[in-house]
């Protein structure tokens, strides 16, 4: 602590180049935290990802037959089959995108991760028109219980020819970290028997639970054989499978290496200006230290001062940036495009732990130079100006 | 008691290929509370033997004893503690931390010691009364004229309570006025703290002020009066 005036003197020296040092610094790390808080939120979302639970679709598009929920029941190893289709369209401007999962009764067991008790799926199961609301989505069209609810969907034949789709609010539930944005859940039934009759009982999209997770690809396998020779061939995938290959390389993005690389990015750039920041420093002042060293001041003594004076900008920009990327990761949600599902950073302790190691790093690389520049300094040399 | 004993001391420097003998078997004895002058052209080696005493560089051959310690002997960490307690430095253009205060810029020295806060407060304190800066504890160098800059100096040499100061041109960027209350000041020390001071100069009224003048012309010593 007694060496904080001196390290602050030098820190201080030259505020203009403080301050944008520290700009540069905390950009840097708010970038760096946002990555690496997206690749957090990512290897969450993979490591909370059920390997139980199978996503069976359509191989060719257009959905699955509703009869094919009971056919699914009967293969081996499966416990629940839910069904489900979406009502995508916009409220009251195009602009309003907005997305609603028609769900039915099955999805309780199936998708417990969904915050709707049983006695809202019994008020869901009761209302044809019924709707429950995420809080987030709530509060984007200022919604509250017992509210209408009208989107328009072009893309989704009624059978009375009109897009528009009425919804009661029935209530606001709590929001899911895979669905940022907010969600809705609506009646599957109320889905179905709106549309044209010869579009009816078809469109479907499976969520299968299964007994056994270590089984699950095994059986999403078995499933797809079963019915290849079938009119609606099957694509089946577990969750966890799936978010494995969406979140690291599936889609050809392999996003963690887009994120990983733009953190190290970040951190090169930090490291090569604090190195420089800090090198025209010690040149500057190479008498300073000189001067130091003939007072007494140890080798060691004046290499801690150097490392000493690129920490304070190293862990104050850290600071000030991870401060900023937490701002940003709350208020990520609402950048983004309605309806676009990308997680949120996830801030865990250990995102912070790591930006603390990186500033401590990048302080440390970035001052060792010039601090064996000023532990060799031959201090007779330096005093005469030499 | 010999405060300072350098003894058949060559130092040579390298300058591209070709080397030069700085000092020729040097010897010279310094008693304690010694207030020696050492005059002499340009490069005839008074820094050298400056530098020799303060432990900042060492000799080729021969022995130098500063306070009791064989200076050669000591490894370069040994050589900054044993600076820190024994010496105080005197410098030509100050070399003060001109973002500290006076005070701040005082206390350096004792940042290396085990003192509290309170006590090193306390030391800077004495060593500005010393030096007649008291009031201008908290004025950063830039605010400071030379001689008050060169004060503040010295309040720094001395606030660890050196045996021995080393002044290399401590009045060679003063006016004659300021000129002459340093070297006042620095023959004060010498009288009334016993501190053994050098004092490398080119001016021949600064040397008036030591007890002892040396010459130093290629590298040998020439005693040429006694104050």
């Amino acid at each position: 602590m007694k060496y904080l005036p001196l390290v602050w003197a030098a820190v201080r020296r030259k505020p203009m180049r403080l301050v944008l040092t520290l700009l540069s610094i905390v950009v840097a790390f708010a970038l760096f935290g946002m990555m690496i808080g997206f690749r957090a939120s990512l290897s969450h979302l993979v490591d909370t990802a059920r390997a139980d639970r199978i996503y069976v679709s359509s191989r060719f598009g257009g959905g699955l037959p509703y009869a094919m929920v009971d056919q699914v029941a009967r293969v081996p190893s499966v416990i629940h089959v839910a069904n489900m289709g979406g009502v995508g369209g916009y409220y009251q401007n195009p602009r309003n995108n907005v997305g609603i999962q028609m769900i039915d009764g099955a999805m309780h067991q199936v998708w417990p991760e969904l915050p709707l008790t049983a006695a809202q799926y019994g008020e869901l199961a009761a209302n044809r028109t019924g709707a429950f609301f995420s809080r987030n989505l709530a509060q984007r069209f200022k919604l509250k219980k017992g509210d209408t609810f009208p989107i328009k969907a072009p893309g989704i034949r009624r059978a009375d020819g009109s897009q528009a789709w009425t919804f009661t609010v029935l209530g606001i539930v709590p929001d899911m970290e895979t669905a940022p944005n907010g969600f809705a859940v609506g009646n599957l039934t109320y889905f179905n028997e709106s549309r044209l009759p010869a579009e009816r009982n078809t469109g479907g999209f499976f969520r299968v639970l299964v007994g056994d997770p270590a089984r699950g690809d095994a059986i999403a396998k078995l499933i797809d054989q079963t019915f290849a020779n079938s009119g609606t061939p099957t694509n089946s995938i577990t969750e966890k499978t799936a978010y494995e290959n969406g979140t690291g390389g599936g889609n050809g993005i392999d996003f963690p290496f887009i994120m990983e690389s733009i953190a190290a990015a970040g951190l090169f750039m930090i490291l090569f200006l604090t190195g420089n920041s800090i090198a025209q420093s010690v040149r500057e002042r190479i008498p300073e230290f000189a001067v130091l060293k003939t007072i007494g001041f140890s080798d060691s003594g004046v290499m801690a001062l150097v490392f000493a004076e690129a920490a304070v900008p190293c862990l104050a920009g850290a600071a000030i940036g991870m401060a900023l990327a937490t701002w940003l990761a709350a208020i990520f949600p609402r950048l983004l495009p309605p309806n676009v599902g990308f997680p949120a950073p996830y801030m865990s302790p250990l995102v912070y732990g790591i930006a603390l190691f990186f500033a401590v790093l990048v302080a440390l690389v970035s001052a060792v130079l010039p601090a064996t520049r000023i532990a060799r300094l031959d201090v007779a040399t330096a005093l005469s100006g030499r | 008691m010999d405060a300072v004993s350098l003894r058949h001391v060559i130092k040579t420097y390298r300058r591209g290929r070709e080397s030069v003998e700085v000092l020729h078997r040097l010897d010279l004895s310094v008693p304690e509370g010694e207030f020696l002058a050492l005059m002499g052209p340009s490069g005839s080696g008074k820094t050298t033997i400056l530098n020799l005493i303060g432990g900042l560089d060492h000799a080729d051959s021969g022995e130098v004893v500063v306070a009791g310690e064989h200076l050669e002997k000591l490894s370069g960490g040994q050589l900054a503690k044993w600076r820190a307690r024994h010496i105080g430095f005197v410098f030509q253009f100050y070399n003060l931390m001109p973002m500290l205060s006076a005070a701040a810029n005082v206390e350096l020295p004792l940042l290396l010691t085990n003192l509290s806060k309170a006590d090193r407060r306390r030391h800077v304190e004495v060593a500005l009364g010393v030096v007649g800066l008291t009031d201008r504890a908290a004025h950063k160098p830039g605010e400071l004229s030379g001689g008050q800059q060169q004060r503040v100096g010295i309040a720094r040499a001395i606030v660890t309570d050196p045996s021995i100061l080393l002044c290399d041109e401590p009045t060679g960027d003063l006016d004659r006025q300021s000129a002459d209350d340093i070297l006042h000041l620095l023959q004060q020390l010498n009288r009334q703290q016993k501190k053994t001071i050098i004092m490398v100069t080119h001016d021949q009224k600064a040397a008036d002020y030591a007890s002892r003048t040396l010459h130093v012309d290629k590298g040998a010593l020439a005693e040429r009066e006694l104050a």
